[in-house]
């Protein structure tokens, strides 16, 4: 009995499920909204995170989401979970954003107040449901493992949309010494998330 | 490039940091390797889970509110779409019936102009004889278009008294060198009094005198019993 409670539980931490794009298939407008509010907040905290600009954020948030959808029949399960379809294109629109923003130049002008935005409007998420508070401690206590060096590496191209060329002068190394970074810092997360992943 | 050169392309792009020409190489290697498109599918999840390192954030309550107003106006859509699409759908059938029967209507245009063409240069050689309305049926009128190349004759009648079901009218032509008049045709007239009529193996019409139509019993008669209703010469 205790050894099935455990694998049920080990299940219950992969995505397996699609809420979003089963409302959005099903012209469901308010399981929509439910489907929202379970994944806004991670979605939201990313956008927050590459961008540090709240009105930026909610605008990248409100159109991925959107474009889930519209193209919810774009998804294919077999490939991910949709919370990660929705993250790649949340964070690709984002890191987009980001660089159009940085060639306007406004990002170093208002980077002051932008800080402190960002923290006024942070709240802690009370929604945050539990599949993904056991994901969080997972992924961050895996990020936490890596060699400081890969880390960052890792968190300068996700995050602030660096290319490897750029982290390299950034950081002063050897471009062949970041990819190396960067793939041994992918190797283990893939490791030690596969518990997570949808398949 | 060996697989685990693609894989660690693979690992690149799932953090979006793989230059074009190496997403390129990647993508047709993935598009025939069942193991690397695996590898690939996973390090792009795990990578996505690094979004969940970073704190949630509760966005403010009007983001969804304005979502679910757009979701609200995309799914509109779709009904407007097929609306259209039924409507593109019966304007291209209603198009291709138009078209047919354009096709159709420019082949008759064609046929008529060609019988027109062949009528007119029948009408430039022919000779008309007027046939006028006798006592009986002043009103009538008959053209006669003699064709003589062709030893025939077109001939239209019109304002008739309209005959009774055990009657045909007859023409007759009266030949110069005989007698008796020659039968050249039996018919019937519409409810307007028109009729025509197209007579073969005529006479050479230097022969041909006069031409007659009298009202006879249903199917004609070998020699003129009636009242004469149209005479010309």
């Amino acid at each position: 009995m205790a050894q099935r409670i455990g694998l049920l539980a080990i299940r219950s931490r992969r995505l397996t499920t699609h809420p979003l794009r089963d409302a959005a298939v099903a012209g469901k407008t308010s399981d929509f909204g439910a489907a929202y509010d379970r994944y806004a907040p991670v979605v939201y905290g990313l956008l927050i995170r590459i961008l540090r600009d709240p009105g930026d954020a909610q605008e990248i948030l409100q159109e991925t989401f959107l474009t889930a959808w519209t193209d919810a029949r774009k998804f294919d399960p077999a490939r991910g979970s949709e919370l990660a379809w929705l993250i790649a294109m949340a964070r690709s629109r984002g890191i987009d954003r980001l660089r159009a923003k940085q060639r306007r130049g406004q990002r170093e002008e208002e980077a002051g107040r932008e800080i402190s935005i960002v923290r006024s409007n942070v709240d802690s998420a009370g929604s945050d449901p539990v599949a993904f508070r056991e994901i969080r401690v997972a992924v961050r206590s895996a990020l936490q493992e890596l060699p400081e060096a890969q880390r960052s590496a890792l968190e300068l191209a996700y995050f602030d949309g660096l290319s490897q060329s750029e982290i390299a002068t950034r950081l002063g190394e050897p471009l062949g010494t970041i990819k190396t970074r960067t793939n041994l810092a992918m190797k283990k997360l893939r490791e030690r998330l596969g518990a997570f992943r949808s398949r | 490039m060996t697989h685990e050169e693609i894989q660690q392309l693979a690992a690149l792009d799932a953090i979006g940091a793989a230059t074009a020409d190496e997403v390129a190489e990647l993508r047709r290697h993935l598009a025939t390797c069942d193991d690397c498109r695996r590898a690939a599918d996973e390090l792009n999840e795990s990578a996505a889970l690094l979004a969940l390192g970073v704190d949630p954030v509760t966005p403010p309550p009007r983001v969804k509110e304005n979502l679910l107003r757009d979701v609200g106006r995309a799914s509109a859509r779709p009904a407007l779409q097929w609306w259209l699409a039924a409507a593109a759908a019966l304007f291209l059938v209603l198009f291709l019936w138009t078209a047919s029967q354009l096709s159709d209507a420019r082949r008759q245009v064609a046929q008529l102009k060609s019988d027109r063409d062949k009528l007119s240069a029948i009408l430039n050689t022919s000779h008309v004889i007027q046939l006028a309305g006798q006592e009986i049926a002043p009103r009538a009128s008959a053209n006669v278009f003699l064709d003589p190349s062709q030893r025939r004759a077109f001939v239209f009648f019109h304002g008739l008294p309209l005959n009774a079901q055990d009657k045909s009218y007859q023409l007759w032509i009266i030949r110069a060198d005989q007698v008796a008049p020659q039968s050249a045709g039996v018919f019937n007239v519409d409810a307007n009094g028109n009729a025509s009529l197209e007579v073969r193996n005529l006479p050479v019409d230097t022969m041909i005198k006069a031409l007659a139509v009298t009202l006879e019993p249903r199917g004609g008669v070998k020699a003129p019993t009636g009242q004469k209703y149209l005479v010309g010469s």
